[in-house]
């Protein structure tokens, strides 16, 4: 009986430790992360790794576009792609997310995550 | 009393008398001169008529002008000199009968005469202290209503303008003296949406039409040049006896300054509150690491405690530089102070500015770093040493900085089965800031080398 195939999760953090510890904590779950420190690498990645079904982004990053403008491009390549953002610093609206896409605040459980990825990927299989 | 009742000539002797307050002796000898000219000349051309008539005006003079001592002088001197003229040598007591009754008559009704008139110099001196004092208050209040650091104005209750203050006119960029009510509209106040005030809406307004009272409301200004000005407005109307508006008073204050020192603290407190729980994020990414990796609790909380220190070491570097740019020379030699070096840890590069990210990052995969050189590698015997150095490099997107942590003459470390808590870090490390990071075991040492883009580094 062959394994099930592991959902795979695109992380995009700029701080290690927070990244190390999401992505340390989505594995222990039983998912294959991918990682990504802004958001044109998380881009980049998306267009290696065709078969990423979560994403889960912070939005304070450097670089051109922030997490929840990273969403909104990524709802249009992928409108089937669970997002997933989270933040320190602002409570993002529901409004400004795109369809489908969820809120999580800072500091926020690993298993936690890693359970609503797993409910978010479920319910759009 | 008012000037105007009074003919000028006379307020000018009252004036004058007043001012030059002339010595007794001049006064007296005046009054004298004066009395005995009036004497001669009643003898020689009135004759015998009306004797004592022509000394009502002298005295009155006297009293007015020289003040009641000096009149009731004059009042005694011209009987005097009246009964010597009128007198007759024959006469057993040189005047007669009812000559010493007019006489006596003459003192007493024209000493009242004198004592009114001095009444009537001193109610004048006092008239004119009193238009002193209010001339004098009334510049002390023009001066403190002219240079008021606030700006000031008085309207009647036509809507005219009676006083405005020249700080008015500077906080409105315009002169809005003339007109009548209307001219409210020139001061051009907005909403926050950037609407107009209606006429109706100034409280300037509201105060003349409606008695009502405001105090201290957010007032915002469209000057002339485009720019806009937060102030309060505060406007009081005035009433006159009957209870009807006579006026109002309007204080425009100048907030501009203080509102953007709120508006910074706002900035900054959000910011703070943003640092806190990316703090609090990597304090719960330390804490679930360290839990995992440790063998036995005692492990743990030694891992756990550690770590904690060499983070609070280096938010303690960025709260020495206002949680700004730091240097990364001072981050890496913060990190690594408690390390027993005993000269054995060499640390150079050259000057970088690291934000507050990397710094605690630098400094968490440093303390991972110094504590397995410590327990497995080359600080763990003498002859071990520690070479951390840095440089700055071009690459086609930009500059980066080349860090190595080299290990050398340390026993040989062999890689463990499992990725710990430190590879980890120093694996995301290299990413997170826009470059590379390499991690081996070498014999001759263990290496970590990692690039970072030196703009990413400065990142808060």
């Amino acid at each position: 009986m062959p394994d099930r195939k592991k959902t795979v999760v695109l992380v995009v953090e700029d701080e290690p430790l927070i990244l190390m510890d999401a992505m340390q904590s989505l594995e222990d779950a039983g998912f294959d992360v991918i990682d990504a420190y802004d958001s044109e690498h998380a881009l980049m990645r998306l267009s290696e790794r065709p078969d990423i079904d979560a994403v889960f982004t912070d939005v304070n990053m450097p670089g051109r576009f922030d997490g929840v403008q990273l969403a909104r491009m990524v709802s249009e390549r992928r409108p089937d792609m669970v997002i997933l953002v989270t933040s320190g610093a602002i409570k993002v609206q529901r409004a400004d997310l795109p369809e489908g896409g969820q809120f999580i605040p800072k500091p926020y459980r690993g298993e936690h995550v890693a359970r609503l990825i797993e409910e978010l990927v479920g319910a759009g299989a | 009393m008012t000037d105007t009742d009074m003919s000028p000539l006379l307020d000018r002797l009252l004036s004058w008398s007043l001012e030059r307050s002339l010595s007794a002796w001049i006064r007296y000898s005046i009054t004298t001169v004066v009395i005995i000219a009036v004497g001669l000349f009643r003898m020689l051309i009135v004759g015998s008529i009306v004797p004592w008539l022509l000394f009502i005006p002298v005295v009155l003079t006297a009293g007015l002008l020289l003040g009641r001592g000096t009149g009731i002088y004059a009042t005694l001197l011209s009987a005097a000199v009246a009964g010597l003229s009128i007198g007759d040598p024959a006469e057993q007591f040189w005047l007669t009968g009812p000559q010493w009754i007019g006489t006596t008559l003459f003192v007493l009704v024209v000493s009242g005469v004198a004592i009114l008139a001095a009444e009537l110099r001193a109610v004048f001196a006092r008239a004119q202290r009193l238009g002193i004092a209010k001339g004098a208050a009334e510049a002390s209040l023009n001066a403190v209503f002219e240079n008021a650091p606030v700006g000031l104005s008085l309207a009647a209750a036509s809507g005219k303008s009676v006083l405005i203050n020249e700080q008015m006119r500077r906080l409105l960029g315009r002169d809005i003296s003339q007109g009548g009510i209307d001219r409210y509209l020139g001061v051009n106040a907005i909403h926050d949406d950037g609407s107009s005030y209606t006429l109706g809406e100034y409280p300037q307004v509201d105060a003349i039409r409606h008695g009502v009272e405001t105090h201290a409301a957010p007032f915002l200004i469209e000057r002339p040049d485009s720019s806009r000005l937060r102030t309060e407005i505060s406007s009081v109307p005035l009433y006159g006896r009957d209870g009807a508006v006579t006026g109002a008073v309007s204080v425009i204050v100048d907030v501009e300054e203080r509102e953007r020192a709120v508006d910074h603290q706002t900035l900054l407190i959000g910011e703070l509150a943003h640092r806190m729980k990316n703090t609090m994020a990597m304090v719960q990414a330390i804490v679930h690491q360290s839990l995992r990796s440790a063998g036995t609790l005692a492990e743990a909380r030694e891992s756990v405690i550690s770590r904690f220190e060499a983070l609070v070491r280096a938010q303690d570097l960025l709260t020495s530089a206002d949680w700004r740019l730091t240097n990364l020379d001072a981050v890496v030699r913060g990190a690594l102070e408690t390390v027993n070096g005993d000269g054995r840890l060499l640390i150079a590069g050259c000057p970088v500015e690291v934000g507050a990210r990397a710094a605690m990052s630098f400094t968490l995969v440093l303390h991972e770093l110094a504590t397995n050189a410590l327990k497995y590698g080359a600080l763990s015997i003498p002859t071990g040493r520690v070479e951390v150095r840095w440089r700055e490099e071009g690459t086609e997107t930009g500059r980066s900085v080349v860090f190595t942590w080299q290990e050398l003459g340390g026993p040989v470390v062999l890689p463990p089965s499992r990725k710990g808590f430190g590879t980890r870090l120093i694996d995301s490390m290299g990413r997170g800031f826009g470059g590379q990071s390499e991690f081996q075991y070498d014999p001759t040492g263990v290496r970590w080398q990692a690039s970072a883009d030196t703009e990413r580094l400065k990142t808060t």
